[in-house]
């Protein structure tokens, strides 16, 4: 099947994949495995296919997702091995007939592929993720200027900026699953963001929480965060460069 | 039955860690290390008692080593020599990549200065600098085994 508009040509391809849905059972407290057949396009995703699922197959999987369009980071899950968004993956481009699905590793499950993201949640409130300014009466009252920023020092950020907190890097870190105290990649670059803001004066008070073990040290360097991260957001390049600074004693180029 | 709310976390996915060459990189880090700092406790207590804990003399010493270096097995190559050649390749793997490591956090050797997006997205550690590094370290390494292979078992 094919539909043409305003002269592309779209190729619409159909497929049948075995879904294999890895669930969380809350009242025995055990996970168990389900397997659903599903007919899906070459322009759906795992999502939509789940959703199917749920409306044509099986009630009571529990899935969670807001946007359906990678900005919430809602739906973030283990597809075939790998922390990923479920809108944002394609079952045709995965490869294989049958897919796998997992809840996020490292966070504790609620039901079949809904997790618990409040100690994630808590760790990026931990590292002060909002601007900071030394005059807070000069910030919240004074409203009559402006924080000028050039477009090189938007850049020192940006990049960070992108974060939707899906959860996908914390899921793919080694280290979080070996210390459960670490803050884990999104937290560390959170606070590499907000540092490298030239408007903000708050480095001196997250210097307390991402300089400890919990903190930066416990990163071991594997990479995986930045490799999974759907939006491209680098977290082992922020919390590189925070380990620069804290090494070098310099704060962060702003 | 009442739903409880469940106090462990997920099992990690494992072959997700072993599919990189930073993840391998950081495996051969963790295992040399842990290898490298029993091996120094071994060979503290062995030298120790070579040395009679104080009181040298030649007759314990030679006991002592001779009982380690074993006997001949390849050319001219003890049990301990190999002992010692696997030990030596932990060292120049936990060397070579600890020194990358140092001069990329210490120096911000190979780290790219963050930079708007552009699609498709590349994470640092596939961006060339790093990669440079990395394959840097394994050709150290691989130099350092034939070298190695030399002195242990032909020179």
């Amino acid at each position: 099947m094919s539909s043409v508009k305003a002269g592309l040509k779209i190729e619409v391809k159909r497929g049948t994949f075995t879904f294999r849905v890895k669930r969380y059972d809350p009242k025995t407290g055990d996970y168990r495995w389900s397997e659903y057949k599903v007919e899906v396009t070459n322009r759906q995703t795992v999502l939509d296919a789940l959703l199917k699922i749920k409306s044509t197959q099986d009630a009571t999987l529990a899935v969670r997702y807001s946007c359906r369009m990678g900005i919430c980071g809602s739906c973030a899950m283990v597809i075939n091995g790998v922390p990923r968004l479920a809108c944002e993956t394609k079952p045709f481009e995965l490869g294989t007939d049958v897919i796998t699905v997992e809840p996020l590793s490292n966070l504790k499950p609620i039901k079949d592929l809904v997790v618990d993201m409040d100690e994630f949640f808590e760790k990026h409130k931990s590292v002060k993720p909002w601007l900071i300014r030394r005059d807070e009466g000069e910030q919240f009252e004074k409203l009559d200027s402006y924080y000028v920023q050039t477009e090189e020092q938007l850049i020192n950020y940006l990049e960070f900026a992108y974060c939707i907190k899906c959860g996908a890097c914390y899921s793919a870190c080694p280290m979080v699953f070996l210390n459960k105290n670490y803050l884990g990649p999104q937290a560390l670059a959170a606070a590499y963001r907000w540092s490298a803001d030239n408007r903000d004066e708050g480095y001196v008070l997250r210097l307390k929480v991402i300089d400890s073990d919990n903190g930066v040290w416990s990163c071991h360097y594997s990479g995986t965060c930045s490799k999974v991260c759907p939006k491209g957001v680098d977290p082992a390049l922020a919390i590189n460069l925070l380990k620069k600074s804290l090494l070098t004693g310099k704060p962060p180029a702003r | 039955m009442t739903e409880k709310l469940a106090t462990k976390r997920n099992p990690p996915k494992w072959s997700l860690w072993l599919r990189g060459l930073d993840e391998w990189l950081l495996i051969f880090q963790k295992v040399s290390g842990a290898i490298l700092a029993i091996y120094l406790i071994g060979h503290t207590l062995v030298i120790s008692t070579a040395l009679g804990f104080g009181h040298p003399s030649q007759l314990t010493w030679e006991r002592v080593i001779g009982l380690i270096e074993g006997p001949k097995v390849v050319g001219v190559a003890h049990v301990g020599t190999i002992i010692e050649y696997l030990i030596a390749l932990l060292v120049a793997i936990h060397g070579a990549n600890g020194i990358r490591l140092i001069l990329m956090q210490y120096f911000g050797l190979g780290l790219p200065k963050p930079e708007r997006h552009t699609y498709p997205m590349i994470p640092s550690p596939r961006k060339s600098p790093q990669l440079v590094y990395k394959y840097l370290v394994i050709a150290v390494v691989i130099v350092f085994i034939i070298l190695a292979s030399y002195v242990a078992f032909v020179g």
